[in-house]
């Protein structure tokens, strides 16, 4: 009956939160997740994730350090960006950002830190030049890796970790805050939202892992270990059970509400978004992986290894693409219709505009060339024991 | 304590860190900063500063007196000199000097914005068909169309004939 | 006199312009502005004393009145604005909307180019039964959600109950363009920074009214002071049944409206 109208308050004709609003959660939440999984191996004693306790470290590392970049690309005035340390206006949710971003970043550095001490000064030992000079200031000049030293940096990790854990919720739940705070608009507007970043951030974290694992290890020519991927299919299931749970709820109660905000949030689902979230969100992205990583799951005795790392990698692979489509579809499905509730435009980012999708694929790609000079520096996997030089 | 210098080597660098940005950060701070509230105080005097553009019709009157006391007596008395030329800015700048011609619209698009005949408008205000009235559409009209008739600055014609006879 | 004689028509409308520009463009006033340290006692005195000559904020408390039943929709406070304040094109500050319902419920709603250049006759099979044009701007909210999300106090309410943006601390991020319910602001593609109506604070402070309440050829906007005794808008706030825009939101906007329809938000 109302098809004629498409009404957009005239200052609403543009997206203002662009294609690097949707990496920036993704990239915090994959360093949420990354975490999480080495939090399960040094504070839970999972020990079937032993053999990527430390490289999921570094994968977190690395993708906190480009995290801010996105912002930085998207912000009118990146040099202004320190003013949020420098005058943080607390009753604003993004003031805590600064706050939160440098805390983690500490405890996740120390952290690091500590779980590679010994492996530094042993470089730092073993090497000569410039290597070992920077091994040394890596090291702090402290070369001290007596038994007890490194048993109260043993305890410290885990304090340390034990304390990342309430901050990456925080880091990442607070992103979720971000849209879950503006009552001005009502597909953001849920306290639901902090909880579905979180839950759709491990996800994405621990989806990340078992694809880096798996090809880091084709890549030295190792063997997988078969108890970490089956670990890892588990943990991915739970939580893909539960973020796609907490997705829908979320549509749910919009639905059956049927309150005014339902009038412009139905057509949007149904229209704008339904590409990125029927098809992708929903059916790519959280079906098919879940049937995948059930079938892995339960009928894991009678899997060969190749099979169950196939079935997690493709699982993976769909996880990775299901949390950027769902980060799409708040940031982007968020802005897509007016405050008016009349009408809506559409967003097609294009390839080489200053937020476009090369800067995507560049910002994207940074964090894995990082991880990869990272794991040169501090090498992750333990069967690694020649000396470098 | 043994065993704990590596500690003491990062804390320095925390500590170290935390201080160098209190220090730092108490320059970054404009002076005016919480002056009157959570923002740079002399903010307001900026925004104050901003010079002025639009003189209205009173600003006119000096230099263009005629036209200011015809405008007055009639009915588009209540429209601003600047809604049909231009802001005062563009013709006369801050000291009073003269900068630029004010630009003449004669367009029929210039009173067909105010008179054009639409549902929305009040019913009581003036408006009018350009198919009834001169028997044309709108894109047909040329330049200066409704000023072979209507005075723009004082366009009722009653009022026109009123004052004429009232002279004569 | 002998010196009139001399003195040819142009050269006297140019001396006049001297003389006119001394009253007409008034010089920017110095803030007379309470120390905010003192007390409220000690700035009350102040601002007595000095109420005579320079512009106090403590003595105002603004608000806007927008009677929608006079709004002929002739869009000249969006040119006004737009020239005023040296707008962009295609963001606007204010903006005009045009709404026609027909009998049967249905809703039509534009507002081409926040309509700068008025409104042409559109919908020709349409039959409305209603139809009015409503000019938006921003609320000045006192309880306003863009303050709140500015990280960092860029965006800050003044005294006499204005909502500013400080273009020099901005960092643009967009937030305060997201929490506000009305659409009311805007990332100037200019400076990079928010951007949005300031009811002219250049020209209240100096004691003229906004830009586009004094292009409104039918007084269908009105801007008053709360605290003054004797102001229009203020009685008329007292007397009149007024709405505001989405009061749901709890925003508290100090935007009036005379004659709001169901279907404006
Ligand atoms: C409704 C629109 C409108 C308004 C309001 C208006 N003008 Fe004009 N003005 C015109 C038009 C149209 C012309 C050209 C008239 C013509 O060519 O016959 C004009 C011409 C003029 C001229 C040059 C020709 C002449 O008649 O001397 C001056 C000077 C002028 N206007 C000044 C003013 C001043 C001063 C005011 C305010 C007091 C004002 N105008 C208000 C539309 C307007
Ligand atoms: C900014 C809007 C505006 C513009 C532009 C404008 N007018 Fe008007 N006009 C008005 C207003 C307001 C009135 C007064 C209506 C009233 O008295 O209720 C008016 C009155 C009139 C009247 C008198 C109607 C009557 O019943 O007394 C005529 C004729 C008229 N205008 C013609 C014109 C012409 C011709 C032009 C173009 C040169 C023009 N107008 C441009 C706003 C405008
Ligand atoms: C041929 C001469 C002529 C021309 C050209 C002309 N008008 Fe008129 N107009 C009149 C006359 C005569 C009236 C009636 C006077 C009255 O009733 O007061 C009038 C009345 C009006 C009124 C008042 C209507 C009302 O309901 O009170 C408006 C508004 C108006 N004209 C606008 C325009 C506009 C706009 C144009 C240009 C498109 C225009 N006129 C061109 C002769 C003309
Ligand atoms: C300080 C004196 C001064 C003021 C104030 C002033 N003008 Fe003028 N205006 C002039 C002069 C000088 C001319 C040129 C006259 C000439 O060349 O014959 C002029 C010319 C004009 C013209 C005629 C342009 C043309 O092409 O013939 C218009 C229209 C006009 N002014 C409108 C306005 C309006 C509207 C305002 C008020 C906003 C205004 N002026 C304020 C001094 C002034």
């Amino acid at each position: 009956m109302f098809e004629t109208i498409n009404f957009l308050f005239p200052n609403d004709l543009h997206i203002h939160w662009s294609l690097m609003i949707v990496m920036y959660p993704y990239i915090t939440g994959l360093v949420a997740g990354a975490f999480i999984v080495s939090s399960l191996y040094h504070v839970f004693g999972k020990i079937e994730f032993r053999p990527i306790g430390r490289f999921s470290l570094l994968t977190s590392l690395a993708f906190l350090l480009t995290a801010t970049l996105p912002l930085l690309n998207h912000l009118g005035h990146p040099e202004r960006a320190m003013n949020i340390m420098i005058t943080p206006h607390f009753s604003s949710a993004m003031a805590g950002f600064g706050i939160l971003y440098t805390f983690y970043l500490i405890v996740l550095t120390l952290e690091v830190w500590l779980v590679f001490r010994k492996d530094i000064v042993d470089y730092a030992r073993a090497s000569t030049g410039l290597r070992r000079t920077m091994y040394k200031i890596l090291a702090l000049g402290v070369y001290d890796t007596s038994p007890e030293a490194l048993e109260k940096d043993h305890k410290v990790v885990k304090v340390l970790a034990a304390i990342g854990i309430p901050a990456a919720c925080m880091l990442h739940g607070y992103v979720g805050f971000l849209f879950g705070g503006i009552k001005a608009n009502p597909w953001w507007s849920t306290p639901l939202m902090p909880v579905i970043f979180l839950f759709s951030a491990v996800v994405s974290g621990i989806a990340a892992l078992v694809i880096f694992y798996q090809i880091a290890m084709r890549w030295r020519g190792e063997a997988i270990s078969a108890d970490c991927i089956r670990g890892l299919a588990r943990w991915l299931w739970l939580f893909l059970i539960m973020t796609v749970t907490l997705e829908l709820l979320e549509i749910i109660t919009l639905a059956y509400e049927q309150a005014e905000e339902w009038e412009v949030i139905a057509p949007l689902l149904t229209h704008q978004l339904s590409f990125s979230f029927i098809s992708l969100q929903m059916i790519i992205g959280a079906l098919i992986p879940m049937i995948l990583l059930m079938i892995t799951v339960l009928m894991d005795s009678f899997m060969k290894d190749k099979l169950r790392n196939m079935l997690t990698f493709i699982a993976s692979s769909l996880l990775l693409i299901q949390v950027f489509a769902m980060r799409w579809n708040v940031v982007i499905g968020g802005q897509i219709f007016s405050k008016s509730f009349r009408g809506f435009r559409d967003y097609t980012p294009h390839f080489l505009e200053k937020e476009g999708v090369l800067a995507a694929i560049l910002l994207g790609l940074l964090p894995c060339v990082l991880l990869i000079v990272l794991s040169r520096v501090l090498p992750p996997f333990r069967s690694q024991k020649e000396p470098i030089g | 304590m043994k065993h704990t210098k590596h500690y003491w080597r990062a804390g320095f660098l925390l500590v170290g860190g935390l201080i160098g940005f209190i220090f730092v950060r108490h320059f970054l701070v404009p002076t005016s900063f919480g002056q009157f509230g959570f923002y740079r105080g002399t903010n307001l005097a900026e925004q104050q500063a901003k010079s002025v553009v639009h003189g209205g019709k009173e600003s006119c009157s000096t230099c263009h007196e005629d036209v200011a006391k015809n405008h007055a007596a009639g009915s588009h008395a209540v429209v601003q000199c600047e809604n049909c030329h231009a802001a005062l800015s563009k013709h006369i700048n801050k000291d009073g000097e003269f900068v630029e011609l004010m630009p003449i619209d004669r367009s029929p698009q210039l009173c067909l914005r105010c008179h054009r005949s639409l549902p929305s408008r009040p019913t009581g205000f003036p408006q009018i068909e350009t198919k009834e009235h001169l028997g044309l559409d709108e894109p047909e009209l040329q330049a200066g169309a409704c000023l072979a008739c209507h005075n723009s600055h004082r366009p009722s014609l009653e009022k026109k004939k009123v004052k004429y006879e009232n002279n004569g | 006199m002998k010196i009139m004689d001399n003195v040819s028509r142009r050269e006297f409308l140019k001396d006049g312009c001297k003389l006119a520009s001394a009253c007409m463009i008034l010089n920017v006033l110095p803030i007379k502005i309470p120390n905010a340290f003192a007390s409220d006692e000690a700035s009350a005195t102040q601002a007595g004393l000095e109420a005579k000559d320079g512009y106090n904020w403590g003595n105002h408390y603004y608000a806007y009145l927008i009677d929608t039943r006079k709004c002929i929709g002739c869009g000249m406070c969006v040119q006004a604005c737009s020239r005023e304040n040296n707008v962009p094109d295609g963001f606007f500050r204010t903006w005009v909307e045009r709404y026609e319902i027909s009998e049967r419920g249905e809703v039509f709603v534009d507002s081409p180019h926040g309509g700068i250049n008025g409104f042409e006759a559109t919908n020709p099979g349409f039959n409305a039964t209603k139809a009015f044009f409503v000019p938006k701007m921003c609320n000045h909210c006192e309880h306003t959600p863009c303050i709140q999300v500015c990280p960092v106090g860029a965006s800050y309410a003044t005294k006499e109950g204005m909502v500013l943006v400080d273009s020099e601390r901005c960092v643009g991020c967009g937030y305060c363009v997201q929490a506000c319910p009305y659409g009311s602001r805007f990332i100037n593609p200019i400076t990079h920074t928010a951007d949005k109506c300031t009811w002219c604070y250049h020209r209240i402070t100096k004691g003229l009214k906004p830009a586009c309440v004094q292009a409104c050829p039918t007084g269908a906007r009105k801007f008053g002071d709360l605290k003054d005794e004797h102001d229009e808008v203020r009685k008329i706030l007292a007397s009149e049944r007024i709405g505001i825009l989405q009061a749901e939101k709890l925003t508290k906007p100090k935007c009036y409206y005379i004659g709001l329809d169901k279907e404006v938000r």
